[in-house]
């Protein structure tokens, strides 16, 4: 995969003595720094230019508010699994066609958040007002969670904070293979590097500056050496011809290079989007043809594939996950409905309570030692979100 | 600016402008029962008439000797003169908005400053690729510039009909053959041109894969059922799954052989699980036999699908 190119550090001088601030300039000697007083009408400015493929300005700058938020997730018609999430960078430049991020970030800039103690200082002190509950944080919502780490070593910071956290797992989620930084850090089994996943012929048409399969593979296993656990995503699976093929063949080859006993979760999630997004999609990605597969609107208004091929896909990847993957590995669909997961797995979380106490229970005997006791339902039924506003876009 | 109201002599001044072609459906003006007076710009050398040319033709055609106008005596620039021409044709139609904007490029207007400048006063936003999507309805032809126009088309709508560049007569024909609205033409062209690009093909030869191509040239006794029949064969090339889903669903209803009086029904696009089922039953015997139909493991089986 290759390196995003940083031409502009933008630097909010609140920030200009961070940890982060510094790595940056370091890391890319050749981008042009520039020191400001950052105001909003400074920010609407940056935000309101075209994008452009050859440009890439980093904002560096401190967050204000709160920093851990629950996932976005969707509507109480589908179940959602409590996650939470930091959005430390917002932007991403794998420049996935079908990546919401492409419908809420379509700018050239790249914040940043550099005040790295605050942020993470909030998350110890949230997550330890509800000791009895274990979390599942991540960086990856706004942005792939390594593909800037080259730049801000980013993961060193997160990875060894959540090593002294008791009752969180942190993970980064990613489509690169920039593991280097992972690979000296003493962890802690407290991080899950998660991979999303998709057949190479999808890679090659979708995922246009994501490291290649063969790359991912080559960085879990690596990674798996180092002591990680892995996590899989088969979000978004997509329609296309011979997918009832390459998914099982995706899945094999997943398998000879990661035990299952190593991987936290996976989830399976199908191409969906706000219909709004589509003629974006059609516009900045011509080639692509994953807007003409046949999508209808959903009960949460988003598009998706029609539930009848959901189901098959879904069953075909779930199968085959079994298969090569055996009976342990804890499966779960983002954003589907309980009918769903009853048609596929056989049953289905009661809400989204429960998938979360279900996570937690996984975890404790997958992974002995994790946690100190074993997680009790009632404290996920009776547990509040770290907080209740959901992740915010910056620029809007 | 300086601007004067005068009588112009329908002698003197040149009629030669960028601007000419403006409005682009002049009877309209004539609902109002009031002509506004033209508008005239002073050069060094010539008068020339930059609004409502027309008035000033058929007033030279009628014998009149002078006409009211507007006369700018001096402008700033070629933009100050194009906003106040945007103002005097205010409100203007999309193709009035397009006829200005080829007139900003024929003087000399750089790309940028069009759209930087000129497109938000035509309520468009400052995107230099605008420019060349508002220039497109101009090769349009005027059948359907004039639809666009009676159906007060918004730009993104118009664009519509880029899907079928190379196809705007059979468009055209289209149209007035099966008398469709806007909405439907857009579905319709939409549709073909996203599975043509699904299938690498051509417009045309998806079009006539589908039995549509003709359709322009068939003669329908009533457009509905022709509407019903488009509908029909576009969604079953579009949601096959669905299609067929729908189709499983409806043969195994019938293969439960539930009495005439229930009704059942479900959601077409299969997202809202089971099904909805109603029913009259005059006594107690008819209700007896809907209950036992509807306990058979054949209807049973049904929510297996749905």
């Amino acid at each position: 995969m290759k390196e995003p190119k940083i031409t502009r550090i933008i630097v909010d001088e609140k920030v200009a003595d961070q940890d982060l601030v510094k790595r940056y300039k370091r890391n890319n000697p050749k981008a042009e720094v520039i020191e400001i007083a950052l105001t909003d009408e400074i920010k609407e400015s940056m935000f309101k230019q075209e994008p452009t493929p050859a440009k890439r300005d980093i904002l560096l700058t401190e967050k204000q508010g709160h920093t851990v938020k629950q996932c976005p997730g969707t509507d109480r018609t589908y179940r959602c699994c409590n996650y939470h999430v930091i959005n430390q960078t917002s932007n991403c430049p794998i420049d996935c066609t079908y990546c919401i991020l492409q419908f809420y970030l379509n700018n050239p800039v790249t914040t940043v958040y550099a005040n790295t103690e605050k942020l993470l200082t909030e998350v110890k002190d949230k997550i330890a007002t509800q000791s009895k509950r274990f979390f599942r944080v991540g960086t990856g919502e706004l942005s792939d969670s390594l593909a800037f780490d080259s730049s801000s070593e980013y993961s060193r910071d997160v990875v060894e904070y959540f090593a002294d956290l008791p009752n969180v797992l942190l993970e980064l989620k990613t489509k690169s293979n920039k593991i280097e930084n992972l690979l000296e850090l003493d962890h802690q089994g407290h991080t899950v590097i998660s991979w999303s996943v998709n057949p190479q012929v999808i890679i090659d048409a979708e995922e246009h500056k994501a490291a290649s399969l063969d790359e991912r593979l080559k960085a879990m296993v690596l990674v798996q050496a180092a002591g990680y656990k892995i996590g899989f995503h088969f979000d978004p699976l997509l329609y296309h011809e011979g997918w009832e093929k390459n998914y099982p063949d995706l899945i094999r080859l997943l398998f000879e290079v990661v035990d299952p006993k190593n991987v936290a979760w996976i989830s399976i999630g199908s191409l969906r989007f706000p219909p709004e997004m589509k003629d974006k999609v059609l516009e900045k990605f011509p080639k692509s043809k994953i807007m003409f597969a046949e999508l209808i609107r959903g009960m949460d208004g988003k598009m998706r594939y029609p539930k009848p091929l959901r189901l098959d896909m879904y069953k075909t990847v779930y199968n085959a996950l079994r298969e090569y993957g055996g009976e342990n590995l804890f499966i779960y669909f983002c954003m589907e409905s309980a009918e769903i997961w009853e048609r596929t797995m056989g049953w289905s979380p009661e809400s989204n309570e429960h998938l979360d106490h279900l996570f937690a229970t996984s975890l404790y005997r997958q992974f002995p030692g994790l946690m100190q006791s074993e997680p009790q339902r009632i404290d996920y039924d009776n547990g509040i979100p770290l907080h209740h506003e959901k992740a915010d876009i910056p620029g809007f | 600016m300086k601007i004067s109201v005068k009588e112009l002599t329908t002698v003197g001044p040149a009629i030669h402008s960028s601007f000419t072609p403006l409005p682009f459906k002049r009877e309209m003006d004539r609902g109002s029962g009031l002509i506004k007076p033209i508008l005239a710009y002073q050069t060094s050398s010539c008068i020339k008439i930059v609004g409502n040319t027309h008035v000033f033709l058929a007033a030279q055609a009628a014998g009149k000797p002078t006409v009211p106008a507007y006369l700018i005596e001096a402008s700033e620039s070629t933009l100050e003169l194009l906003e106040l021409i945007i103002e005097y044709y205010h409100p203007m139609s999309l193709m009035d908005k397009a006829l200005l904007t080829r007139a900003a490029l024929d003087l000399g207007v750089p790309r940028p400053t069009l759209a930087e400048k000129i497109l938000p006063l035509l309520d468009v936003a400052p995107r230099e690729k605008l420019i060349d999507q508002i220039l497109f309805l101009l090769k349009l032809p005027p059948e359907l510039q004039v639809f666009i126009l009676e159906k007060d088309l918004s730009l993104k709508r118009a664009l519509i009909f880029q899907r079928a560049e190379n196809h705007l007569d059979w468009v055209t024909r289209f149209i007035e053959n099966l008398r469709i609205g806007i909405n439907m033409t857009a579905e319709i062209i939409q549709n073909i041109w996203e599975m043509a690009e699904r299938d690498d093909t051509d417009f045309k030869s998806k079009a006539q894969e589908l039995e549509l191509w003709e359709m322009a040239d068939t003669v329908f006794e009533d457009n509905r059922i022709a509407v019903m029949e488009i509908r029909k064969k576009i969604n079953a090339a579009r949601y096959p799954t669905l299609t067929q889903a729908g189709e499983d669903l409806a043969s195994e209803l019938a293969s439960a052989e539930l009495p005439p009086n229930v009704k059942v029904k479900w959601d077409p696009q299969f997202e809202q699980q089971g099904l909805d089922i109603s029913f009259h039953a005059k006594n107690e015997d008819e209700l007896e036999a809907v209950l036992e139909k509807l306990s058979s493991n054949k209807f049973k089986d049904l929510f297996k699908k749905i």
